[in-house]
């Protein structure tokens, strides 16, 4: 009965922790395609997508041969303020501030999506993941794999397609005529973020 | 082999002490050069396994001499250092742990001391161990023009979140680009490598610049990549 009390309430402390707490998420990006290359899709393969959330503050940052690019949201009065997008590579970078009216425009695909949650299993990370199916309105699917353990707040707005799904998600994939895109998590970390990481260039 | 242990036991038992001045005697009559005369060599692998087993004797030895240096390490370390479990977190002293969440089964109250996370905004080439700063901030652009083989030589860490690899497909578009002819010129595969580079370049530009298509949506950039 204790033994029982006290992995509960010690769940219950590691859930609120991710919560409010800083989360790093690192995501390798990989391709799944029929013959030789994925074309232009082989500047993106091997690339890295890294989720950064501390306090009111998330990134998104990825890292790729073609490009690096980011994308800033912050938490104002409990609700999304100015959206900026990076363009971190390049000669000179380039810098689009959204409002969250133009950063709901930006994602108007995801409105009226559906998430089925399932009971199909699998491990990423050593973390025992549930399926969800994401489907638009326009019938594109994402396959994602989520652990109900790990929470933030910040990252539906930066993932609006993962907005229903409840927990972290740590490996997704999107299939379009037999290639496939792959985001799969490679590191987590609660360690404490630099505030730097979050100055917007 | 049991008899004959037999039969010295029971000769032990007749044991009467030589005479006084036996010893003395016997060595006056012995002549020694003449024993050297009749000289044999030993079997030729009687030093080898002399050797041997001098040689396992003195290695068990200091295997011994081993382990017990090993267990006094231990016991002193014990000693002087005992980790205290505190929940609260310290952002400010540099550690280097591997910083990850534990996984649920493991013991999730840990991590005193962490380093914070960091970003290095500036990407860096590395070939074969020196730096390099990117041609205009730009990756694809510095590989292209680097004239250096890149398969397994060059890597772009890029901090610990944001390292990159370069996949066997796009390293042999890279190293395609750099061919050059006996006179330096690029080589008409080459050529035709950059232009395809850089039509990518464009059309991605075009894509997630001016359309405003989000690179890091999923939906957007299987879109991009799958149906150009």
């Amino acid at each position: 009965m204790f033994g029982k009390l006290f992995a509960l309430l010690l769940l219950c402390a590691f859930v609120g922790e991710c919560e409010g707490q800083s989360l790093t998420v690192s995501y390798a990006i990989s391709f799944r395609v029929k013959g030789k290359d994925a074309g232009i899709g082989e500047t993106y393969n091997g690339g890295t997508q890294t989720l950064y959330a501390s306090g009111e503050r998330a990134r998104l940052r990825l890292v790729s041969l073609m490009r690096v690019q980011s994308v800033y949201v912050r938490l104002e009065e409990g609700h999304i303020g100015q959206v900026v997008l990076l363009k971190e590579s390049g000669k000179t970078a380039q810098r689009t501030v959204l409002t969250p009216e133009g950063w709901k425009n930006y994602n108007v695909k995801y409105e009226g999506l559906r998430c089925q949650l399932t009971d199909e299993v699998d491990t990423v990370l050593s973390r025992v993941c549930k399926k969800a199916v994401v489907t638009l309105k326009d019938g594109r699917v994402l396959t994602a794999y989520y652990s109900p353990l790990l929470h933030n707040a910040l990252y539906p707005l930066l993932e609006p397609a993962f907005a229903s799904v409840p927990g972290l998600v740590l490996r997704y994939e999107y299939t379009y005529k037999h290639k496939t895109i792959v985001y799969t998590a490679t590191s987590i970390s609660d360690r404490p973020i630099a505030a730097k990481v979050f100055s917007q260039g | 082999m049991n008899n004959r242990t037999d039969i010295w036991n029971r000769l032990q038992e007749h044991e009467t002490p030589p005479d006084k001045g036996l010893w003395d005697r016997l060595w006056g009559v012995i002549r020694f050069e003449i024993l050297l005369q009749h000289r044999t060599e030993p079997p030729g692998e009687m030093f080898g396994l002399i050797q041997n087993k001098i040689k396992g004797k003195r290695l068990r030895l200091w295997m011994l001499i081993g382990v017990a240096a090993m267990v006094l390490a231990v016991a002193a370390v014990s000693m002087l250092y005992r980790p205290t479990h505190t929940v609260k977190r310290i952002a400010v002293a540099p550690a280097a742990v591997r910083p990850s969440i534990p996984p649920p089964a493991s013991d999730t109250v840990v991590a005193v001391k962490q380093k914070p996370v960091t970003v290095d905004e500036r990407p860096t080439v590395y070939v074969e161990g020196h730096s390099y700063s990117l041609v205009d901030n730009d990756l694809l652009l510095t590989l292209t023009n680097f004239n250096y083989p890149l398969a397994h030589r060059v890597s772009v860490p890029q901090g610990l979140y944001s390292g990159l690899a370069i996949s066997d497909q796009a390293a042999a578009m890279i190293d395609a680009a750099q061919e050059t002819r006996p006179n330096g010129k690029p080589t008409r595969k080459a050529r035709k490598m950059k232009r395809r580079l850089d039509d990518w370049k464009k059309a991605d530009e075009k894509r997630f610049d001016k359309e405003g298509s989000n690179v890091l949506d999923p939906f957007d950039l299987g879109a991009f990549i799958f149906k150009y």
